[in-house]
């Protein structure tokens, strides 16, 4: 390591998910010395929609109409929970402050007081969510009132079929028609990522627009693939809304989505402008903790780099698809610090032998057990260090994706993991 | 409830030797109807290592059975090469293995005259490099490798060329009987629910595993033990030969290259019953443990898959150990005995794939004498044609086919085994031509969708929107069978959970659970899976000015 | 043999060889841009270019391109002072040399009536115009063996130029330092210029010859200031007309102080006879070989520097750009500048075949417009298509030759004769068609020794493991995204050759233009969720593909796929 590249920071957020991005706009936004690291490749698997708490209790699979009613619940029965340790009065905020900053970056997302809203998915179910993109907004409308409505679907983009939608949907929605377009001059397969570079170009979102206006044939709504532009989505969205002059929605794809690609790029080019000093596409190489207050930290591509000297640490590097955890055949480990996780004896247990059991797979509930602050504890429940906090998906006794929890369990323990941090800062 | 249709013979079961049968009678002129509760190879035809023994295996436990196997795999070689990879295969034992038996192998396979080589080590680690330095004996042998699907597939195709029928999801649930003789069988199709019936001179129970329950349905008792073995798929091919422990047959110790893949196996559990049966952690552990003493390798590559299947066992009274039963096969003739007579019902179980075709020739020789027919066996000596219907099981066809090809607008739906749409339109028009309209599941087995390491977290989606696009589904049928399909391969990915392959099962939930919500979409009713959506889709051009 | 024979001989070759050179440029034209152009087509479009050039706008141009590059040679000044005075002294040197020494019946005698070679400043100049080839000599000997590429790429052409100059002007300062002590050549031109009386006049101006010229005696001379004076007298009467003091000679005097102990020895031997022969016959030699060595850059590279100056890039003179390119390849001088400045010259270092190297690539251009085939075209491809077109061969030359539209019209020429890059003979055939090839060559990565290290990435499966398949590597790639149709123009996505290789059906990607239209700019690595090193196989793969599809050259007419490329 070159000693003259050395950084020192008050706080090193590890990890470029939506935890990790969160809690560097947190603590840029308290004026925090905030370095990040990480890669910043799993976003755009995650669908761009941001979930709060969609599901609950999750055996039942009772879809929640109020999130924070849900919670309310959740925080009696489930002690342990992530959601437990983080009150309505800070989840609120966080909330407020991450959508803030996604609108003012541009990328604005509509959200319900209290309630969830939901939006039609590419295999014609219907998705619970809190907060969703403005180009998605329109869906939760158009499934209450179920107007007559055409869903478009471009030739080349495999997995998405507006008639598989309409098909599926059918029953309940009678006037749900499909169209398919080809899009102008690209021809093959196209990746819902090249597809929306594509239609950055306001001229071929007008175009496409003005062909989908003149076979409307009476529809009230129009929904077509969430690929409408990566960062000139608004105006060009709202351009073809016009041309359209009924509502118009986005329908997410498959993974990787547009819209998480939105999130993301949105987050990369806005949080150093706040001023944090990010440093995307690269992985922790090192970590040594020194004394009780300060961490050494190596960043690197490879195995050459630097090293961050930070006061605190904000993990949130996510599960086993980020990295943060990893399990052999015996035991799940969390990778970097090798923190205690909190998980089911025996691997037997790890996962139910039926993949869509309404209870989940224990697994999922595995992770870092936290004190109030945040901070991963061990199994007789003291605190590993005094100035490591957890935040995200790796924590333990939450399972995100049954719950329909992932953002704001990010959002959530982020800022609580943030307010910890700048309180023993001083 | 109402008669369906009448048949010489009816085939209980459509696994290889119910395939088999019905190729071989179908041959001798005798009409056939193959009835299957599933689809074809559901039980052990599909649930084994797709190994072709030359025989040594058994020549120390069944010296009879070894010489069976010998006779028709040479055969199978000849009459049926496109299902087989002539790899050839290896025994070896490493350190700590049982010294008597190493030494006295060669003397008891020239017994049973099966050709063994004695190799140096250094030259069988050159053979195969990724077996263990602590290598101690090393014989050749002639094994090769066979795909069952491809080869029930064939039989099958072949049958129904010579006027056989398949009925797939029909299962029988009572067999109408008078005078010790069946006189209606009634089946119930397994997606609609509709029962019928079915006239048939003689019925042959070829359910393997189930031979008992079918049985049992007529009256008639058999005797079965359930033994269950797990096999686990390896994401890459390790050896290029059919690796054996050279040690008496136990679990886990044979390794099987099947085309780009390899299969490590296998166990045997005692089993209640043949329906509910999963591969298990401890199994998996130990089969690794013992496969990585012979190939280092296994310890740390990645699986994609876990499988079983239970072996159709006829128990004798005092057998002890699953192995020591006879892999030979049970053929019954129900009208002989002293009790359960059943004149017109045969069962045909047990045995082993290598010897599927010997098993289905003394079954049709059975047939023909209660039916008084003289017709020869023709399979002994008519090759087994390639039939186009089932050759997309091959892995690697695919993708070299579509390069060939090199049509711009096939894309791709199964990107891990590069399955294209062209291959999808073909299993639907087969699969039409029998009056189906085909699921996920049915396609899986009949290709490589959904086999490569995102099983099928990608192409299945992939294949639903396809099929909806080309009018081959409609209503809500895609939420049912993206269900069914993803269950089917989840049961073989849980067993394997950890490392990337939990990285991996972690985006599957992510997509279908957590963005899909099928975990919280219930599953339609039965009926949508008949009748079709429709013309394929239109594609409209967007004006450009 | 009669010397004006031998000297009229040597120019009347000298001056056919010349226009024979010339003539070239117009029966091997290089890279016909229209239909191909008839000889006398082509002498009246020069005839008319060369009108547009001195009689229109452009002669401004023109007239400052024969001052400042061909008389001054700024252009080499400017890339390297050192070098451009060196040459400059060269260049001068030689020409005053030839027309006034050589030449000198011709010119100098009849210029000056007083005209003697023996006189200043004509000795003085004569000595410094050597010096300063000797100099230019030496300069140029050295920079060959200083810089390495330029060692590498030492050709016979260059050592023999500079070894006929070196010769022809040493010899000259031999000859002149030996005849300053040469007491024959004194007695000679005694006996023929002096009117002397008697030997004590004879050894008079002998010993004032001796003192005061550095001349050398037979016998010891007398001594004296009666007989110097008496010298001095005698000097003045007959010598002083033609002779000034040896003393200006600057290299030639002091070299004759040395000689002159060895004086009588040298003259037994015929030393002066041998090497006026020698210096003779030498610079015959160097003139009758003008056109056929380096020197002939005399005659083309000022010409070149005109066209260049003079010449339009109006369609008018688009028909003489081959005739243009055949003078190119005359006007090099190998100096090598090309070389140092050339963006590829470093993958000469991987990839030891010179043609990748400009002045190289000109040599084997040369030979192939000879008529070269074989192993040389081969090669010369791959050097032509080693190129990256940066231009710099071009704004570097000195001899302002056009490299890089000469390497565009060779690769054209190229690729029609069946010789096309890489990315051109990969694309004659489908992915599907070089598997089946490939299936006849093995793997390097099956050779159990002396495989390559690089290999072991595409061909262990371990690489591929932690795949997921989600696409992340094809969505961010930028030759998928500038694709309209990526099937079509790039066969396959990162992705699916990833799971190529994962199928072990590695031979079907080898001849993938994805593979092969690889930016190497390792987005997709660095996206890659999983730590897969996508970038990284790809270009494994193409060095693969490029070791073992390696196809029979000529590759015959070339199709329509070919000329695309």
């Amino acid at each position: 390591m070159s000693k003259h590249r050395d950084i020192t920071c008050q706080l090193l957020v590890i990890g470029a998910g939506m935890a990790g991005m969160a809690a560097s706009l947190f603590a840029a936004r308290r004026g925090i010395d905030t370095v990040q690291v990480g890669l910043g490749g799993t976003i755009p698997f995650a669908s761009g929609l941001l979930d709060l708490l969609g599901v609950y209790p999750v055996p039942a699979g009772q879809i929640l109409t109020d999130p924070w009613e849900g919670m309310a619940r959740l925080r009696r029965v489930s002690p342990a929970h992530p959601y437990t340790r983080i009150g309505n009065q800070d989840m609120q905020a966080a909330w407020r402050q991450c959508l803030g900053f996604l609108a003012e970056a541009g990328q604005p997302y509509v959200s319900q007081a209290e309630r969830n809203m939901q939006v039609i998915t590419p295999v014609g179910t219907v998705k619970t969510t809190y907060a969703v993109p403005h180009t998605m907004a329109a869906a939760d409308d158009a499934l209450v009132r179920r107007p007559p409505c055409l869903l478009v679907d471009f030739a080349g983009l495999k997995g998405f079929s507006a008639r598989q939608i309409a098909a599926t949907l059918g029953a309940s929605w009678p006037d749900l028609r499909a169209v398919r377009l080809a899009v102008p001059r690209m021809q093959g397969e196209l990746q819902p990522e090249r597809l929306g570079r594509f239609l950055e170009n306001g001229e071929h979102c007008r175009q496409i627009a003005a062909t989908i206006h003149r076979r409307l044939d009476g529809a009230r709504a129009v929904g077509l693939p969430a690929v409408v532009g990566v960062h000139r989505t608004r105006p060009n969205f709202e351009a073809m809304q016009q041309i359209l002059g009924v509502p118009l929605f986005e329908i997410p794809t498959l993974l990787p989505s547009v819209p998480g690609l939105r999130l993301r790029e949105t987050f990369e080019q806005h949080l150093p402008r706040l001023g944090v000093r990010a440093w995307y596409q690269h992985r922790v190489t090192a970590v040594e903790a020194r004394r009780a207050n300060e961490f050494r930290i190596g960043i690197g591509r490879d195995a050459d780099g630097f090293r961050a000297r930070t006061q605190a640490v904000i993990l949130a590097t996510g599960r086993f698809f980020g990295k943060g955890l990893h399990a052999d055949r015996t035991a799940i480990r969390e990778t970097l610090f090798d923190l205690p996780v909190d998980q089911p004896p025996q691997r037997d247990e790890w996962h139910h032998k039926d993949l869509l059991h309404p209870a989940g797979h224990a697994i999922n509930r595995a992770g870092l057990a936290v004190d109030d602050c945040f901070r991963p504890v061990d199994v007789n429940g003291r605190r590993v260090y005094a100035r490591l906090f957890a935040a995200g998906s790796i924590l333990a006794h939450q399972d995100w994706v049954r719950e329909k929890s992932g953002s704001g369990l990010a959002i959530g323990s982020a800022y609580a993991a943030v307010r910890a941090c700048e309180r023993l800062l001083g | 409830m109402k008669l369906s249709m009448k048949t010489e013979v009816l085939i209980i079961g459509g696994g290889v030797t119910g395939t088999g049968l019905a190729r071989d009678l179908a041959l001798r002129g005798i009409a056939c109807t193959v009835i299957e509760k599933k689809d074809i190879n559901a039980g052990a035809s599909g649930g084994n290592h797709g190994l072709l023994h030359s025989g040594a295996r058994y020549v120390a436990s069944d010296p009879a059975a070894a010489t069976e196997c010998r006779a028709e795999g040479e055969l199978l070689k000849q009459l049926a090469p496109h299902c087989i990879e002539d790899t050839g295969g290896l025994f070896v034992a490493v350190a700590g293995d049982e010294e008597n038996y190493i030494a006295d192998f060669p003397g008891i396979c020239a017994r049973s005259g099966i050709p063994v080589q004695m190799l140096d080590k250094e030259i069988a680690r050159e053979m195969e490099p990724t077996l263990s330095n602590r290598l101690i004996a090393a014989y050749q042998v002639e094994d090769a490798t066979i795909d069952p699907f491809k080869l029930s597939l064939d039989n099958m195709a072949h049958a129904e060329a010579h006027g056989a029928r398949l009925l797939r999801f029909t299962a029988v649930v009572g067999f109408d009987l008078a005078n010790h003789r069946i006189r209606r069988v009634t089946v119930k199709n397994q997606t609609t629910g509709e029962k019928t019936t079915i006239e048939a001179d003689v019925v042959v129970n070829a359910s393997g595993a189930w031979a008992g329950e079918v049985a049992a349905l007529a009256g008639a008792r058999i005797p079965m033990v359930y033994s269950k073995g797990s096999l686990l798929v390896t994401s890459e091919r390790i050896s290029r030969r059919v690796i054996n422990r050279l040690r008496p047959p136990t679990d886990g110790d044979i390794l099987v290259p099947g085309g780009t893949v390899s299969i490590l196996g296998t166990t045997s559990e005692r089993s209640a019953s043949p329906d509910v049966i999963y591969p298990k952690i401890h199994e998996v552990d130990h089969i690794i443990e013992q496969g990585a003493a012979m190939v280092p390798v296994l310890a740390s590559t990645r699986y994609i898959r876990a499988y079983c299947g239970v072996r159709p066992l006829v128990s004798c009274e005092d057998a002890c150990d699953d192995r020591s039963v006879s892999r030979g096969f049970a053929l019954i003739d129900h009208g002989r005995g002293e009790a359960d007579i059943v004149e017109n019902l045969i069962t045909i179980t047990g045995g082993k794939l290598t010897t599927y075709r010997l098993m289905a020739e003394k079954t049709a020789d059975l047939v023909c004498r209660l039916l008084g027919s003289t017709a020869p066996c023709r399979t002994r000596t008519e090759p087994l044609p390639n039939m186009v219907a089932a050759r997309w099981t091959e892995p690697g066809l695919a993708p070299r086919t579509w390069m060939e090809r090199g049509r711009p607008d096939d894309l791709l739906l199964c990107e891990c085994e590069m399955v294209p749409q062209a291959v999808v339109d073909d299993l639907v028009q087969t699969l039409n031509d029998h009056g189906d309209t085909p699921g996920l599941k049915a396609i899986g087995l009949r290709s490589r969708i959904g086999k490569g390491p995102c099983q099928g977290t990608f192409c299945s989606q992939r294949v639903a929107a396809y099929l909806y696009d080309q009018g081959v589904w409609h209503a809500d049928r895609g939420i049912f069978e993206l269900q069914a399909f993803l269950k089917e391969r989840w049961r073989g990915q849980e067993p394997l959970l950890w490392d990337i392959s939990l990285a991996q099962a972690e985006l599957l939930e992510a997509t279908h659970c957590g963005v899909f919500g099928l975990e919280l979409t219930p599953s339609s009713s039965a009926d949508r899976a008949c009748g079709r959506g429709g013309p394929a889709v239109e594609i409209q051009h967007v004006e450009t000015s | 043999m009669d010397t004006t024979f031998i000297a009229y001989s040597a120019l009347g070759i000298g001056l056919i060889g010349t226009l024979w050179r010339i003539g070239r440029w117009f029966r091997l034209p290089i890279g016909a841009e229209c239909q191909p152009p008839t000889l006398t087509g082509l002498w009246s479009q020069t005839a008319r270019a060369v009108g547009r050039a001195v009689f229109g706008p452009r002669v401004t141009r023109l007239a400052k391109a024969l001052v400042w590059e061909v008389l001054l040679q700024g252009h080499v000044l400017r890339q390297d002072w050192r070098r451009g005075i060196m040459h400059l002294g060269l260049f001068y040197g030689f020409f005053f040399l030839v027309i006034f020494h050589a030449l000198d019946e011709f010119t100098s005698a009849r210029l000056w009536g007083d005209y003697a070679p023996t006189l200043n400043p004509w000795r003085l100049l004569r000595n410094l115009a050597a010096a300063l080839i000797l100099l230019g000599v030496a300069f140029a000997a050295l920079r060959r063996r200083s810089d390495p590429l330029l060692r590498a790429t030492r050709h016979m052409a260059d050592q023999l130029a500079l070894a006929l100059l070196a010769i022809i002007v040493f010899s000259g300062i031999l000859l002149e330092s030996h005849q300053i002590v040469s007491p024959e050549m004194f007695r000679t031109m005694v006996a023929e210029y002096a009117f002397i009386e008697d030997d004590a006049e004879f050894e008079a101006l002998q010993a004032y010859w001796q003192a005061e010229f550095g001349a050398a005696t037979t016998a010891p001379p007398k001594t004296g200031a009666d007989t110097l004076a008496l010298g001095r007298d005698l000097h003045a009467d007959f010598c002083a007309a033609c002779h000034d003091g040896p003393q200006s000679a600057l290299l030639s005097y002091p070299l004759s102080r040395l000689m002159k102990p060895l004086a009588n020895a040298l003259e037994k031997a015929n030393f002066d006879t041998l090497l006026w022969h020698l210096h003779f016959l030498v610079s015959c030699l160097g003139l009758a070989l003008l056109p056929f060595t380096k020197f002939f850059h005399l005659v083309a590279t000022p010409l070149s520097l005109l066209v260049r100056a003079g010449g339009t890039a109006a369609d008018a003179d688009a028909g003489l750009r081959p005739v243009r390119r055949a003078m190119g390849l005359d006007a090099c001088t190998h100096c090598g500048v090309c070389n140092q400045h050339c963006a590829v010259a470093v993958i000469y270092r991987a990839i030891p075949n010179p043609a990748i190297l400009p002045s190289e690539k000109l040599g084997a251009l040369m030979r192939w417009i000879s008529g070269a085939t074989g192993t040389q075209c081969v090669s010369l491809a791959e050097g032509s298509f080693i190129c990256t077109a940066c231009g710099r061969c071009t704004q570097w030359c000195p001899s302002g030759i056009d490299l890089q539209d000469l390497w565009r019209a060779s690769q054209r020429e190229l690729v029609q004769k069946g010789y096309p890059s890489a990315h051109g003979w990969i694309r004659s055939h489908r992915p599907a068609q070089w598997a089946a090839r490939a299936a006849t060559i093995p793997s390097a990565s099956a050779k159990a020794a002396g495989a390559p290290a690089t290999l072991d990435l595409s061909a262990n499966p371990e690489t591929f493991w932690s795949c997921v398949q989600c696409t992340t590597c094809t969505s961010v790639c930028p030759v998928v995204a500038v694709s309209d149709d990526p099937r079509r123009d790039l066969d396959l996505t990162p992705q699916q050759v990833m799971n190529m290789m994962r199928l072990q059906l590695r031979e079907l990607a080898l001849g993938a233009r994805m593979v092969w239209d690889c930016a190497t700019c390792y987005q997709c690595q660095e996206h890659c969720p999983q730590g897969v090193r996508v970038a990284d196989i790809l270009y494994e793969l193409r060095n693969e593909a490029h070791q073992r599809l390696k196809p029979d050259y000529p590759l015959g007419a070339p199709d329509e796929i070919v000329s695309k490329a």
